[in-house]
This record gives C-alpha cells, sequence and structure tokens, in this order.
C-alpha cells in the first residue's frame, strides 16, 4: 500500500469511528511516513509496520475517550474500550453479538456509550448513520465452551431515550436494567435474560434454552417465549400479556386485578378461558406443553 | 505492568524525551522504543493528552521542505517529571519492603 491510500484509508475510519481533529492525525501519520522515508526505509515496508487505519481509530477513539470525557464510575480500569456518541438522533439501536454477555443501563447524560473489554479490540462493527446504531459482533469463531475468554459488553443509554432497540445473542446474557423503550427485541439461544426496573412500550423476549425473567417493569404489550427455559414475570403491569412455553415453567405474579383480563391458559390435557374478550379488555396467555404454569395477580 | 503504573510513567517518559530540548513524532519515538513499548499510534494520544494538561506546548518549523510538528516541555511538565522522581523515591521504599519480603 502506498502513503495517499494508508491515509485515505485512515481518513475514512477516523470518520467513522468520530474521533476529533481528524486533519491532525493524518498531519502526524504523514509526518511520521515521510520521515522514516527520509531516514532510508521505503514506503510500502513502513506502511506495513504501522497499525491498521482501522486499528488506529480504534486506539483513538478509545483512549481519547478515556482519558478525557469518559466518567471514571463508567468502566472499571485501564482495561476496556469505550465508543461514545451522541444519541439525541437515534432512534434504533441494534446488538448482534454471539457469547459476550451485554448489560444495558440508562445513562446520566445524552450520549450512547458502548464499553467493551480490551481484549475484543478490532471485533465489533459499529455503524452510526445518523438515526441507527448498529452493533455487530465481526469475531473470530469461536466455541461456545470458551465464554471464560469474552469480555461483557456494556452499554449506556441516553437519559431520554425513547427508541426502539433490538439485542441478539447466541450464548450471552442480556441484562436490562432502568432503561425507557418504545420497542425491545430481545432474542438468545442459550443466555438468560433478565429485565428489571424498565418501561418498555413493546416488548418481546425469545431464549431457547436461557431463562426469562422479567420484574418491576410496565408497558402496553409483552410477549415472551422460551422452550426449556424459565419464564418468570414479576410485578409487571401490562396490558397484553403472552407467553408461551415448550418444557420450562411459566410464573407470572402480575399487578393489576384478574377481573380486568381475559385470560386463556393452554397446558398439555389443561385449557381454559375464563373471561370473554371485550374490545378494551386486556389480555393474559400462558401456553405451555409440559412446562407448569402459575399466574397471580395482585395491586 | 499495572495498568494505571504503566499509564503514568508513559506520559513521563514522554515529557522526560523533551528535557533536553524540543523534539518531533518520530525522534521521539525512536528514542523511547529502547526503553518502552511504544508505537506511532500509542505516542499520539499520550502527547495530545498532555498537550491538552499543558505539559507541552507544540510549534511548526519546516525542514526538508515540509512542515514539522514541534513538542516542547513546559514549566508545569517540568515539574510533573519531577514530582514523579520524588515519589519514586516513596515507591523504592515500598519496592525494597516488598522485594525484602520475597527473598525471605
Amino acid at each position: 500500500m502506498n502513503k495517499e491510500k494508508f491515509l485515505e484509508e485512515l481518513r475514512a475510519e477516523l470518520a467513522n469511528y468520530e474521533v476529533d481533529d481528524i486533519d491532525e492525525v493524518i498531519a502526524y501519520f504523514d509526518e511520521m511516513i515521510e520521515d522514516r522515508k527520509d531516514n532510508g526505509m521505503d514506503e510500502a515496508t513502513i506502511i506495513e509496520h504501522l497499525d491498521s487505519p482501522k486499528e488506529i481509530a480504534l486506539v483513538l477513539k478509545g483512549k481519547e475517550y478515556k482519558e478525557d470525557k469518559v466518567d471514571e464510575q463508567l468502566y472499571d480500569d485501564e482495561d476496556h474500550i469505550v465508543y461514545r456518541t451522541k444519541g439525541t438522533d437515534i432512534i434504533y439501536i441494534k446488538v448482534n453479538v454471539m457469547a459476550n454477555d451485554v448489560e444495558v443501563i440508562k445513562g446520566e447524560d445524552d450520549d450512547i456509550y458502548f464499553i467493551y473489554d480490551q481484549k475484543e479490540e478490532g471485533r465489533f462493527n459499529i455503524t452510526n448513520k445518523g438515526d441507527e446504531l448498529k452493533i455487530i459482533y465481526n469475531g473470530p469463531d469461536f466455541s461456545i465452551f470458551e465464554k471464560h475468554e469474552f469480555g461483557d459488553l456494556k452499554l449506556i443509554l441516553p437519559k431520554g431515550y425513547l427508541g426502539e432497540m433490538k439485542i441478539e445473542t447466541v450464548s450471552g446474557d442480556i441484562d436490562i436494567k432502568d432503561t425507557e423503550n418504545s420497542y425491545l427485541k430481545l432474542e438468545s439461544v442459550s443466555g438468560d435474560i433478565t429485565i428489571r426496573d424498565c418501561e418498555i412500550n413493546i416488548l418481546k423476549a425469545q431464549a431457547t434454552s436461557g431463562h426469562i425473567e422479567i420484574e418491576d417493569t410496565k408497558g402496553q404489550e409483552i410477549k415472551v417465549e422460551a422452550v426449556s427455559g424459565r419464564i418468570e414475570l414479576k410485578d409487571i403491569a401490562y396490558d397484553f400479556i403472552k407467553a408461551t412455553n415448550v418444557s420450562g415453567a411459566i410464573n407470572v405474579d402480575a399487578l393489576g386485578d384478574e377481573d380486568d383480563y381475559a385470560i386463556y391458559f393452554d397446558r398439555l390435557f389443561e385449557s381454559y378461558k375464563l373471561r370473554s374478550e371485550l374490545k378494551d379488555s386486556c389480555r393474559l396467555k400462558l401456553e405451555a406443553v409440559t412446562g407448569h404454569i402459575d399466574y397471580h395477580f395482585h395491586n | 505492568m499495572d495498568a494505571q503504573l504503566k499509564k503514568g510513567s508513559l506520559d513521563v517518559c514522554v515529557l522526560a524525551s523533551l528535557i533536553e530540548g524540543p523534539s518531533y513524532g518520530y525522534k521521539i519515538v525512536k528514542d523511547l522504543k529502547e526503553v518502552v513499548d511504544i508505537s506511532e499510534s500509542t505516542l499520539y494520544p499520550i502527547l495530545r493528552r498532555l498537550e491538552k494538561g499543558m505539559y507541552l506546548t507544540t510549534y511548526s518549523e519546516e525542514a526538508n521542505g515540509r512542515l514539522r510538528k514541534f513538542y516542547k516541555l513546559t514549566e508545569s511538565g517540568y515539574q510533573k517529571i519531577l514530582d514523579y522522581v520524588y515519589d519514586f523515591k516513596d515507591l523504592l521504599k515500598i519496592y525494597k519492603y516488598i522485594e525484602r519480603g520475597v527473598k525471605k
């Protein structure tokens, strides 16, 4: 590769990761390369020995913000990289990872923070299209038995974020606390899904062997599906509640008055329907094949 | 090496490379490579951080037909180096104590 191409790619990556003072960075590397040339090295070899444009952008992005702008309490130590971007225009966040555990919490300002382990440097494809933020794991193949190798991910949402969010993992756990979303869809294969203290208008959660636990959360519609994992909905306040499980148990302890709900209960050899569905009535639909189902309402 | 310790030391190392006079990127990397594990990419954020902290200032000068950016130590930058050396004397005391324990 020649210098022009390298600097061109570097400029693009710096813009991609929203690094400050791009012209300064380019001038710095331009000077470095020229100085080496003056000392007898040839351009191609010089560039081969430099970090790739993407790595440079990541280093500058992570270290720049680690030092200058991010609150010390947000991350533990030197071992994390922090991606930070303005969240006021973002209305859709998509996270797609494999073995990393994902934690989502509400932040103190208007920015979105995505924090991950240094070990995972360069493994995430982060694209910000102005109104849409996508974080996709782009790392090497892995074995789900080696889960301990992967760092946790922390996603901090802007204080006033009311947009949509979709998080998919294979073996990673998903943990959501204290957020407000208009639409949240969570999918995991073997990871557990835990949601606490949230306000989510339309909430959909799906786990294959993982457990789903939702507590102290309210909204309009909640649809939860599991296969062998346990579903536990505690102190939730929703107009429409649907939980489906195959062999796992379903346990619902909802806030509200049972009399307000049309109830459908469907289990092998045991089905019933309570109360006809009126136009505006709340609905509770619980379906399992062999899993045990239990529900309560309280105020 | 402990991350916090390393970070503080690298910053002071970069400042120390300027004690004998202003220097520029390529030369700083060359001088420090023998002492610490540093690359062009890791040097840049350190220089930026030190500039923001006003431990060094920058200016540009023409050399070899192009513009070269020089980094120059400030009074507070020099003070930071002195503080480090002073603190290290305490650290040395602690180190000797620990080492004695290990040797036993």
